[in-house]
Order: C-alpha cells, then sequence, then structure tokens
C-alpha cells in the first residue's frame, strides 16, 4: 500500500479531529452550532471508549500470546507459572461471557458482565487482594529511597527531610502529642510553599501539553504510529 | 463441610502473605502468586472492556435498535476501526491499526488543548497574582513566598535562557536577579517535594495497614500457614543455590 493510506491517511485524520474540537470549543458561532458541535462531541468520546475497549482486548491477547511464546521457549521451568497466568486470564473472560450471555437471556437475573458470581468470586479473592498487596508493597521500597533521600548532604537535602518530617508529623496522632504545632505548620506548607512549589510544574505540564498536541497537528509528533516503513 | 467462601479466605491471605514474601526475597510461591495477578488482571480488563462495549455499543444495538440505527449508526465506525486493531498481528496490514489510534490520540489531544490551557496554564497564573502589600503581616508575608517560589520554579524551569557570568566582571544585576529566583525555585520545590514525599509515605502505610486488618489479620491461621509455606520455599531455594 501507497504511503498515502499508510501515514498521511492517519495524521490526515487526527489533524481534523483536533481542528474541529478545538476550532467548534473556541469559536461560538450560533447556538445551533454550538448544539450539533456539543452532540459530537458526546459522540466521539463515545468512539474513544470504543476504541479503547478493543485496545483492552488487544493488550489481554498481548499477554496471552506472550505467555505462550514463553511456555514454548522456556520449556518446563517457566510453564507452570505461564499456564497459571493462562489459565486464569481465560477462566475470567469465560465466566464474563457467561455473565454476558445471561444478562440478554435472562434479564430478570440481574446478572452482568462484572457480577456474574464465578467472576465476582475471582475477582474478590484473587485479584483484590493481590492488586492490594502489591501496591501496598511498595511501602517497604518507599522505607528504603526516604533513606536515601533522607540523608542529609546539603541545606536542600536538609530542607527536604524538615519538611517531610513535619508533614508526616502534622498528619499523626504521636505528632500532635509531641507539638500541638505540627498541624498548623503542616496545614501552612501544604496551602503555601507546596502549591506555589507545584504551580510552575502544573504550568509546565500545561505547556508541554499544548506543544504536544501543536506537534501532532504539524505532523512532526510520529511515534504513536509505531514502527516505520 | 469447606464453602467456597472459606476457600476464598484462605485465598486471600495466602496471596498476600506470598505477594510480600518478595520484600525478603524471590520464591516460588511469590512467582505463583504474580501469576496468578497478572492472568486475573488481563482477564479482569478484558471483562471492563467488554463491558464497555456491551454498554455503548451492543446493548443500545440489541435493545431498541430503530433508535440505534437512526442516531447512533455511527458507532459501527469505531467498532470497524476497533477490530482493525487486531491487524497489528499481521505483518502486511499491521499499519490498518493505526486509524484507531489516529482517531483516539486525536480525541484525547484535542480535549486536552481544550482544558489545559485554561486549567493548567490561565487559572495558576490568575491564581499567583495576589496583592503584595496589605493591611494583614501574614497574609502579605505568605503572597510573597507564593509568588517568589513560583516565579523561582518557572526560572528553573527556563532551560533555554540562562545569563553567563563573565569572567573577572562583578555580576550583572539581571544575573543575580535570576539566579535569586533560580535558588528560590528550587528550595521551595525541595519543601514540595518533601511535603510530597511524605504524604507518599502515610498513603503507603495507611495502605499497608488496612491491608493488614482486611485481609491478614481476620484470617491469622490461613496467614500462618502461606508464610510458614513460603519460608520452606524460601529456605530450599537457599539450599538448593548452596
Amino acid at each position: 500500500m501507497s504511503l498515502v493510506a499508510r501515514r498521511y491517511t492517519p495524521q490526515i485524520i487526527v489533524t481534523i479531529i483536533i481542528l474541529l474540537s478545538i476550532a467548534f470549543y473556541y469559536l461560538y458561532i450560533n447556538r445551533d452550532v454550538a448544539g450539533a458541535f456539543s452532540t459530537a462531541d458526546k459522540a466521539l468520546s463515545d468512539w474513544a471508549v470504543i476504541i479503547t475497549s478493543f485496545a483492552l482486548i488487544v493488550g489481554g491477547i498481548d499477554i496471552l500470546r506472550f505467555h505462550l511464546t514463553k511456555v514454548r521457549k522456556e520449556g518446563l521451568k517457566q510453564a507452570p507459572f505461564s499456564l497459571v497466568s493462562i489459565g486464569l486470564l481465560v477462566t475470567m473472560v469465560i465466566f464474563a461471557l457467561i455473565g454476558w450471555y445471561i444478562s440478554y437471556s435472562n434479564p430478570a437475573a440481574g446478572i452482568a458482565i462484572t457480577t456474574q458470581p464465578q467472576f465476582r468470586w475471582l475477582y474478590l479473592n484473587l485479584y483484590a487482594p493481590a492488586d492490594a498487596a502489591v501496591y501496598s508493597i511498595l511501602v517497604f521500597y518507599i522505607a528504603s529511597a526516604s533513606y536515601r533521600a533522607f540523608r542529609v548532604r546539603n541545606p536542600m537535602a536538609l530542607l527536604l527531610l524538615v519538611t517531610a518530617l513535619i508533614v508526616v508529623f502534622g498528619n499523626t496522632t504521636i505528632g500532635g502529642v509531641v507539638w500541638p504545632g505540627f498541624l498548623p505548620l503542616r496545614d501552612w506548607i501544604m496551602t503555601v510553599p507546596n502549591t506555589a512549589a507545584f504551580r510552575p510544574i502544573t504550568i509546565g505540564a500545561g505547556l508541554g501539553t499544548v506543544v504536544l498536541g501543536l506537534r501532532l497537528l504539524t505532523w512532526r509528533e510520529t511515534s504513536w504510529m509505531g514502527r516505520r516503513e | 463441610m469447606i464453602g467456597w467462601d472459606v476457600i476464598g479466605a484462605w485465598l486471600c491471605a495466602a496471596m498476600v502473605v506470598w505477594i510480600y514474601s518478595f520484600v525478603y526475597r524471590d520464591n516460588v510461591f511469590y512467582k505463583i502468586a504474580e501469576h496468578m495477578f497478572v492472568g486475573t488482571a488481563a482477564g479482569y480488563s478484558i471483562a471492563l472492556a467488554l463491558d464497555s462495549l456491551n454498554r455503548v455499543l451492543v446493548s443500545p444495538a440489541v435493545r431498541s435498535p430503530h433508535t440505534f440505527w437512526s442516531a447512533s449508526w455511527h458507532y459501527v465506525i469505531p467498532a470497524i476501526l476497533g477490530v482493525l486493531m487486531f491487524t497489528k498481528y499481521s505483518k502486511k496490514y499491521y499499519w490498518l491499526a493505526r486509524y484507531a489510534v489516529a482517531v483516539n490520540i486525536a480525541v484525547g489531544s484535542g480535549l486536552a488543548l481544550r482544558t489545559v490551557p485554561i486549567a493548567n496554564i490561565v487559572r495558576q497564573i490568575t491564581a499567583t497574582i495576589v496583592p503584595l502589600w496589605g493591611s494583614d503581616p501574614v497574609k502579605t508575608l505568605n503572597n510573597w513566598i507564593l509568588v517568589l517560589i513560583t516565579l523561582g520554579g518557572l526560572t528553573y524551569f527556563i532551560f533555554t535562557t540562562f545569563p553567563k557570568k563573565a569572567e573577572g566582571v562583578k555580576p550583572s544585576l539581571t544575573y543575580l536577579v535570576y539566579r535569586g529566583l533560580y535558588y528560590i525555585g528550587i528550595y521551595g520545590m525541595m519543601v514540595g517535594f518533601g511535603a510530597l514525599f511524605a504524604n507518599t509515605i502515610m498513603t503507603r502505610v495507611g495502605f499497608l495497614i488496612s491491608v493488614y486488618l482486611i485481609y491478614i489479620q481476620p484470617q491469622a491461621l490461613a496467614s500462618a500457614i502461606a508464610a510458614v509455606l513460603t519460608a520452606a520455599a524460601i529456605i530450599l531455594g537457599i539450599l538448593r543455590k548452596r
């Protein structure tokens, strides 16, 4: 296929959608146009939801392919673990599909994709505790990171340490017992210096987003297209 | 008779203990728990995707086809584009997946270009324009700190223009102002990062305590057995390596 279909047409789609999206938002023509834009805008958001759903399914299939490849290449050493992943992935999807089927064949049962009993059992007893454990395990890494970050090597590190201690003591009951001033001091830090410190970062991130949008508009940003021809 | 509820509770406790065992050392039970988590997480995300598709596309098309085909027929286009995403597995037609990505990128970028300039730039600047002289000294001091740290941070992030200090010459006023703001910015951000880091620590510790209270402590026996199994696996692993 020609380069037009492979690269230029997707870029033209990006340009048109971004331009229309910005133009009708910032330029008010009349009430009818604004109403039509609002309807089209809602439809476009739904388009994105539909495409994202397919992307999630593609991602799930990627994980399946990854583990199948591992089973094939690494043999008995990795196979039991990968088979556990594959088995649970397929089981979850089968239960979800059963829930989907029931939601149409017997709507009175009140069962949907995510409320199918076996799916819910797996979610509550396997996914939820594992998810919570994986995220909370970071506290141990944070502990070692804080040891490194809070070593006072220069005045900046000292400021970091003092602020962190004040905020920690201000957030805990023991802080109030040690010195009642921790709470108001923490409140002041969060309202004044903390707000001011993150303001330039927010502005910078905003400028970055605008620049990224402009790069997409001018076809300079092409990394989203993946591999090059 | 052991019910599914009991099995589920034991599984909960075992999953948490096995995942925590990684803090000491990688072991077979951690690997099992990790792969179980990956499998269920992938399955769950696919189920959520199916749920979204059902809510936006399939259910309206099946339950009220007349309304769907007269008003929302265009939802078929993203569905086709979504199906085209599967062409990424083809060496010949992989580029067709770009059409779907293009729509998503454009919608996301279009939304961001509408909201970000106001929320991230204009509102932040207007919030920084505060009175620097007033009757309340505390408020005035706070306003000065707010403005100086914001300006300092912005100065710090301007990487392209930094006034050079000429050798053997007294530094210019521009240089001094720039340098002063630069350091105020750095110190201000250190305060911000300290507060952020402290809040992160607090959140994570809170999360750890809640995981203990929800999963480990109510199922103490299951947790203890899972811990013993993990300890045995770790010891066996160490012995085998020797």
